[in-house]
Order: C-alpha cells, then sequence, then structure tokens
C-alpha cells in the first residue's frame, strides 16, 4: 500500500493528479525493495545503478501521470514501475551484464506499448550546463514557484495557498517575474541577452 | 494574455482554432517565434530542476529507509525470538536431565548453548544450518582438555554462524517451463538444501557464478557444509567487487570463516572495522563475538 488513502493504482493517479506528492514517496518506498532485489537477480549492477533506476522509475510514473499521458494502467502499477527501472538500468549502463529470465514485467514491455514505447527524455549536454549555471542564479524562491506552476502543474491558487501568498494576484507577479527572469538566465547563458531587461 | 496563450499551447490546452491561429502566427512573426522558444526552453529548464528536486526528495527519504534497514540489522520479529528462546530453554532442560549425574564441567556454558546439540533457530532453512553436524568428540562434554583450543573456535563459529536468510531470497513462482539452473540453487539454498544447492552451482552459466549476490550464497553454502576456505575466497571476490546487496553480511561472514579457519588474527581485524563502525548493521554482532573471543583467548 502507498499510503492508507491511495493503495490501488487508480487512487495513486488521482492522488498524484491532484498535486499530493507524499504518496509518491509511499510508492518509492513500497517497490525499492523489491525491485533492488529483482534487479539483483536481472543484473550485475550495484546498489547505486538500482537505486538511481528505481528514482528514475518513479519519478517517470508521476512525470507521465502529472502531464496526462497516462491516466491508467494496463500492466500492474509495480509491473509498470520495474518496466520503466528495467529500461532505466539498461539505458544508464549498456554494458551491464544482464541474466535472461522471463518474468511479468518482460512480457509487460513486449505487450503494453504504453511501456514499450515510453521514453526517458534525457537532457542533453547544454541542457545539463544550463540547469547547474542557472541553479546558482535563480533563487530558492523562484525556484520553488515555477516548480510548482511547471513541473507540479499547480494552478494559481494551490499555488498561493501553498507558498502563503496574500492574494493570486501576487502569486502571479512572482510566477511572472521569475519566469522573465529564468528566461534572461537562459539567454544570457546561451549568449544571446535580451536588450530589455526584467527585474526579479 | 500573450503568456497564458504560449503556455496554453505548451500544456495542449488550446482549442483547435487558438491552436491554429497560433500557428498561424508562428509561421509568420519572426519575433513571436524567437519568444515561443524562449519560453519553452526555460519551461524546460524548469521541468528538469524539479525532476533533479524531485529525485533529491527520493535519494533522502531511501536514505531515511537504509538507516531504518541498518538499525533494525539481522535482528528477528519478537515472536520468533521468544520461540527460539522457549525452545533454547526446553533443549537445556532436557539436556540437564540426562546429564544430571555426569560430573564432567562444561568449559563455557554460551557456547555450549549454541552447540550442534541445541536446536537450530527457526529461520527458514536454518534447521540445517550445521550441515556437517559437529561430530560428538567435538562437542563440548567429550573434548579432551587438550582439543580444548583447537575446537573452541570452531564452536564460536557455531554460536554465530546462521546461513543467511531473509524473505528477499524467497523464490517466486515465475517463468515458464523448466526452472534453469540458477532458480534451482535458489531454490534449493531457500529450502537449506546446501550440498546439493552446491552441486547446482557448479553448472552455473559463467555470468551467473559470477554474480556477487549469488556468489554470497554459495559461501554460505560453502560454510555450512564446513568448507571455510572455500567460502572465504568466495567472500573476498564479493567483497573485493562490491557489486553486492550484501557487502556487510559477506564481511561478518568473511570474518567467521576466518575464526572457523582458525585464522584468529584476520577475523579479529575483520570483526574490529565492524564493531567501529555505526553504519554497519553488524556491529553488534560483531562487538559481542570480538568479546567472546577475547575471552576465550585469554582463558587459553
Amino acid at each position: 500500500m502507498a499510503n492508507s488513502t491511495a493503495s490501488e493504482p487508480g487512487e495513486i493517479i488521482k492522488a498524484l493528479q491532484s498535486g499530493r506528492t507524499e504518496v509518491l514517496e509511499a510508492l518509492y518506498a513500497q517497490h525499492r525493495e523489491d525491485f533492488f532485489r529483482w534487479a539483483g537477480r536481472r543484473f550485475q549492477g550495484n546498489m547505486g545503478d538500482y537505486e538511481d533506476a528505481w528514482q528514475d522509475a518513479v519519478i517517470a510514473f508521476y512525470e507521465q501521470v502529472t502531464s496526462g499521458r497516462v491516466t491508467a494502467l494496463r500492466s500492474g502499477l509495480r509491473t509498470w514501475l520495474f518496466a520503466v527501472g528495467c529500461k532505466r538500468l539498461l539505458q544508464n549502463n549498456r554494458k551491464m551484464k544482464r541474466f535472461f529470465w522471463k518474468d511479468a514485467v518482460d512480457l509487460a514491455l513486449l505487450r503494453d506499448a504504453q511501456l514499450s514505447e515510453f521514453e526517458w527524455d534525457i537532457p542533453r549536454a547544454e541542457e545539463k550546463a544550463l540547469l547547474e549555471r542557472s541553479m546558482g542564479v535563480l533563487s530558492s524562491q523562484c525556484r520553488e514557484i515555477l516548480i510548482q506552476r511547471f513541473y507540479e502543474g499547480k494552478k494559481l491558487p494551490e499555488i498561493r495557498e501553498a507558498l502563503n501568498y496574500n492574494s493570486e494576484n501576487t502569486a502571479s507577479a512572482a510566477l511572472s517575474r521569475c519566469l522573465s527572469k529564468l528566461k534572461d538566465i537562459v539567454a544570457v547563458l546561451a549568449g544571446n541577452p535580451k536588450q530589455t531587461g526584467n527585474g526579479g | 494574455m500573450e503568456g497564458d496563450l504560449i503556455e496554453g499551447y505548451f500544456r495542449n490546452e488550446l482549442t483547435p482554432a487558438e491552436r491554429g491561429a497560433f500557428e498561424q502566427r508562428l509561421a509568420a512573426d519572426p519575433a513571436f517565434r524567437h519568444e515561443v522558444e524562449e519560453h519553452g526552453k526555460a519551461v524546460r529548464l524548469v521541468r528538469l530542476l524539479g525532476r533533479q528536486a524531485l529525485k533529491a526528495r527520493l535519494a533522502e527519504r531511501g536514505r531515511q529507509l537504509d538507516a531504518e534497514k541498518a538499525r533494525s540489522g539481522f535482528r528477528l520479529p519478537w515472536r520468533i525470538t521468544l520461540l527460539a528462546t522457549a525452545l533454547l530453554a526446553l533443549a537445556w532442560w532436557f539436556w540437564d536431565r540426562q546429564t544430571e549425574d555426569s560430573s564432567t564441567p562444561l568449559p563455557d556454558t554460551e557456547i555450549r548453548r549454541d552447540s550442534a546439540e541445541t536446536p537450530a533457530p527457526p529461520a527458514p532453512g536454518a534447521a540445517e544450518q550445521a550441515e556437517p553436524k559437529p561430530s560428538a568428540e567435538n562437542s563440548p562434554s567429550a573434548a579432551p582438555p587438550a582439543a580444548e583450543s583447537s575446537s573452541s573456535h570452531e564452536q564460536l563459529f557455531a554460536a554465530f554462524f546462521r546461513p543467511y536468510h531473509d524473505e528477499s531470497l524467497e523464490p517466486a513462482v515465475r517463468g515458464e517451463g523448466e526452472p534453469t539452473p540458477e532458480e534451482q540453487f535458489r531454490q534449493l539454498y531457500w529450502e537449506g538444501r546446501y550440498r546439493e544447492a552446491l552441486a547446482v552451482f557448479e553448472v552455473l552459466e559463467n555470468a551467473s557464478k559470477s554474480n556477487a549476490n549469488l556468489q554470497f550464497l554459495q559461501a554460505n553454502c560453502l560454510l555450512a557444509t564446513g568448507q571455510a576456505k572455500e567460502a572465504a575466497l568466495a567472500l573476498e571476490n564479493v567483497l573485493r567487487t562490491s557489486r553486492s546487496r550484501f557487502l556487510p553480511e559477506a564481511q561478518w561472514l568473511l570474518a567467521l570463516a576466518c575464526l572457523k579457519d582458525g585464522n584468529k588474527g584476520k577475523a579479529k581485524a575483520l570483526l574490529q572495522q565492524m564493531a567501529q563502525d555505526a553504519g554497519s548493521p553488524m556491529q553488534e554482532e560483531a562487538g559481542d563475538l570480538l568479546e567472546r573471543i577475547e575471552r576465550w583467548l585469554q582463558g587459553t
């Protein structure tokens, strides 16, 4: 069970759609050991490899749900996560030794288009560099409001409440200011500064 | 607002008419196209930032889970502990009745408690943990005084060694057709049939044989069948490659293998390392065994 109020895949998806990210941590903890055991039988990797793949699998599930690409699962939730974790292990460690085995995860990867077509979008090198450099320039408040809006998909009333803004207008102004600042940073770091600056 | 329109476009929330108009403007207006591209880059960056933050949160949760697991270590559920204690008490009572006429003193009651005559812990497969049952000549009450020193390290080993078992090792029903040799090996290990498991291990493919997790189980089988030297070699390999989820347990077993093999120095060094490592799930056991080794060495 992911937690006492969201145990079924449908409930977990609904909870994530409504912004309850704590459900995700419960899901991560629920199957983590099981995934390590499973991966340990399938791949000759180390705990770091398995942990990384498992985190990515859980994040992929979250991103697929919040972007609306996944609204229901054809395979079980555990199978879905293991299959994505398996893909991540293969993607991260192309030379990793693996043991041939056949189980529900392999079948799901073969038969479930949702899984077979899933691709983890790996950031490009320049995006990674931009990410690192912008981290040091953007304030933590700006990062938080931007993440809530554009990653977690929260609407202004939810952001206002979560970040304790006086009004939705204040939250909206802060969001615009931070987005504008980020665009400036991107432009400057990409060597294409804007002519008109924006405050932040 | 233009910002909302651009955001709606990226979120795929525009109506077909709005989208058509948006795309027409994109094609016709280079400044607008540039603005949309900049917005797209910024939002993509935020998504990567969000992913990074979420990954950090999950990693933190993982560290918490590992710390909780380390704290619980090898501890058995209280019901099993209670049952084991009751069985030990019963065994003691029977043994005491049978030997009450004998005046032979026992060298170390703590060691005797865990000797081969003691019922095995009730963990799955543990009933066969002492598959190579120590012979009567090696039992504390029958051992001649001169042999006490050489047999004590065996007794300490017997007191502390228990083939590794946790629920993760339980073979799941999976796949189709005949079980593979690796599945057979895992099944036999789970059932505590260590000699048979070793025979199957020998026919595994090289890739499986070099899997550090399987090598760890093989080492358990070797120790359970009295092959301490071979077990030590396998465990050293597991520790050298660092590609196993059983690294702390492998270090502990290596110490036990060295102890059984009479290599007290190495056993002590390994145990000291574990006893000083607050993060090791074997810290408590290591300290306990070290103390007993010291007591034994002082007594000889």
